[in-house]
């Protein structure tokens, strides 16, 4: 069974110079239950994959240009806001990369949790208040009864992604999008957020899609990983797979061009030239003019995803 | 070796604030409490820890961006903490600093040559030599000589942090703070920039102060590592030995949290808590109240910085009891 299905995605935007693709063509699934990474550096389109999804882009000057998104087989490009509305927290819901600018800074903790289950469930003050209670209990928030009345600027960063996951998960979502949660966060804070994560989806039996741009926290996390870059997906495989034999040369490159504890290399292998910009996007192969396979060929037309291994695609004709 | 080329001893800055907004009681921010360190030529020292240890603000202390406290900074044998105007002026062409931002620091309005070419015309080089040596600098961290008449919009992260190091290198300094260079970048141009500075290193018989918080790039670049948790030095050693045996517990800590890339990797012991504040640092050990091996005498005595092996000095009681 399928949780949710995205197929042939396309998300433009509006701009001066007319229309420019943020996302092209992406599709994929998740289970109930897995976690799916979505990798990838500025540019590479992964949150606004995950924002379409959430129908959360201002529009204009967003716009899904193709597509399809299904969520428990329901459609959801082109759904009222009034729907998606009614399914953001119960269905679906998110938590941001920074979570200071995701809170409100003049309403409690408290009062932003319960403003949650107001928004989708019929229960009395004191109802809210218990469910409140037991959330932030559950996020590893300590007497928790004594921080509803606690303002966001006094919490430390940890503690404030601890509230957006109990905001988040609340109202028991099927599917948690998680962007760069802990790219804010020091480095046994955001061990400690990972495991937390890990945990709430055991108990709570969703899934969850995470995106980041550190490998490391996809090897940690993930069942199988998307690998995009400049718009497109450019590699999808199970996790083992994707770090034993990483098929698309921007994927080797990504795990060669980080320097690990368990490796000692004198000199890193870095990956030339820079990211191109969404409006100047080279032709063919995104990657091609950093790639150091890139003949010709690789140049006249973009390469379709293609089957490599058991689950395991990708974009690249150089692969066989 | 003939001596370290900058040594610090019992160096410290205290930020005294008003706490709370009403009461106007006076607070000490203890922000680097006595660290003591030295740095050979050549050499590059790694600094760890996380958000609020201190580590952006002794790298400030070094080249006297901001006052110290109290303690003395020894650079090439000169004590800069006692330097007038004048004679800080002079040392800070052989002290240069490279921050994490390549957008915040650089100016938006000036072109690149004006950029690198300020530290020169501020140290009095005479005007027609400043575009020659503009250019050589731009040529020597990766750009092209045209660019000087360019501005920073025009240029990626990556790039933008080359000007940021052309700037610091305008001077030709001997020693470098590195201030989380590569932190704010791709992970796929971060390599780029940690082989453009060790390329220079090598070239120009760099020595680096190198800050940051992810331990595999510091372990990569790095001789040395010295690790700071609320305003002070716990652990430092040669690079192998503190990633192979860390002694302090905050060390094993920090390295166990780095997330594996192999998939499904161990699921390890978590540090619980976070990080008090350092207006009121814990008593005794300040990792006390996070540390999994926590005894009596860590509540009530700093523990003291001790030699464990040759070079390898560490501040625990679990190792100085030993």
């Amino acid at each position: 069974m399928t949780l949710l299905e995205v197929r042939g995605l396309t998300t433009a935007f509006a701009t001066g110079s007319g229309d420019v693709s943020a996302i092209e063509e992406v599709g994929f699934t998740v289970a109930p239950g897995e976690v799916l990474g979505i990798v990838g550096e500025s540019g590479s389109g992964k949150s606004v994959t995950a924002l379409t999804i959430m129908g959360l882009l201002p529009r204009p000057p967003a716009r899904v240009a193709a597509g399809s998104v299904r969520f428990e087989g329901s459609e959801l490009i082109g759904l009222s806001e009034a729907r998606m509305r009614a399914l953001r927290g119960r269905g679906i819901a998110m938590v941001f990369q920074e979570p200071m600018t995701s809170l409100n800074p003049v309403l409690s903790i408290g009062e932003q949790v319960m403003e949650t289950v107001r928004a989708h469930e019929r229960t009395t003050r004191a109802g809210q208040r218990d469910r409140a209670i037991e959330m932030l209990g559950r996020v590893g928030i300590a007497t928790p009864e004594r921080r509803l009345d606690d303002f966001p600027h006094q919490l430390s960063g940890g503690m404030r992604q601890r509230v957006m996951l109990a905001i988040a998960l609340i109202c028991r979502p099927r599917l948690l999008i998680a962007d760069e949660p802990t790219t804010a966060l020091d480095v046994t804070i955001q061990a400690q957020i990972l495991d937390l994560l890990l945990d709430l989806r055991a108990e709570l039996g969703m899934a969850v899609i995470i995106i980041t741009h550190n490998m490391g926290v996809i090897a940690e996390t993930a069942d199988r990983v998307l690998v995009m870059y400049a718009g497109r997906i450019v590699e999808q495989a199970p996790v083992g797979a994707l770090f034993a034999y990483p098929a698309h040369p921007y994927t080797r490159g990504l795990l060669e061009c980080v320097p690990t504890l368990e490796t000692e290399l004198d000199r890193l292998v870095a990956i030339p030239g820079v990211l191109p910009d969404p409006a100047r996007r080279p032709p063919g192969c995104r990657y091609a003019p950093r790639c150091p396979l890139a003949i010709e060929a690789c140049t006249r037309a973009i390469p379709p995803l293609h089957r490599v291994g058991a689950e395991h695609d990708a974009a690249c004709i150089r692969t066989p | 070796m003939t001596g370290p080329l900058l040594e610090v001893r019992d160096l410290e800055k205290h930020f005294v604030i008003g706490e709370g907004w009403l009461q106007r009681q006076a607070a000490r921010l203890r922000a680097v409490d006595g660290v003591s360190f030295a740095i050979g030529a050549g050499e590059t020292l790694g600094l760890v820890g996380e958000s609020g240890c201190g580590k952006s603000t002794l790298g400030r202390l070094l080249l006297r961006l901001i006052e110290p406290s109290g303690g003395t900074i020894r650079f090439e044998g000169v004590d800069v903490t006692t330097l007038d105007r004048a004679g800080l002026r002079r040392q800070r062409r052989a002290m240069q600093i490279i921050f994490q931002d390549p957008y915040g620091a650089l100016d938006p309005r000036m072109s690149v040559g004006d950029i690198v070419g300020e530290p020169l015309a501020i140290h009095a080089v005479p005007r027609a030599e400043i575009p020659r040596r503009v250019a050589e600098t731009l040529e020597l961290v990766g750009l092209a000589r045209g660019h000087a008449g360019r501005y920073p919009h025009e240029f990626s992260g990556g790039q933008r942090q080359r000007i940021g190091i052309a700037r610091a290198l305008a001077l030709r300094p001997r020693f470098i703070v590195c201030d989380e260079p590569v932190s704010a970048l791709d992970v796929s141009v971060q390599a780029q920039i940690v082989n453009l500075l060790q390329d220079l290193q090598a070239e120009l018989r760099l020595t680096y102060l190198f800050i940051a918080h992810d331990l595999a790039v510091v372990k990569h670049i790095s001789d040395r590592v010295a690790v700071m948790y609320l305003g002070q030095i716990v652990e430092i050693a040669d690079k192998r030995t503190i990633y192979a045996r860390p002694l302090h517990p905050y060390t094993q800590a920090l390295i166990a949290a780095v997330p594996s890339t192999r998939p499904r990797g161990r699921r390890r012991e978590r540090l619980a808590g976070e990080i008090p504040s350092a207006l009121h640092p814990p008593a005794g050990c300040r990792f006390h109240t996070r540390c999994p091996y926590v005894m009596d005498v860590c509540r009530e005595q700093p523990p003291r910085m001790v030699a464990a092996t040759p070079g390898h000095e560490v501040a625990c009681h679990l190792v100085a009891g030993s």
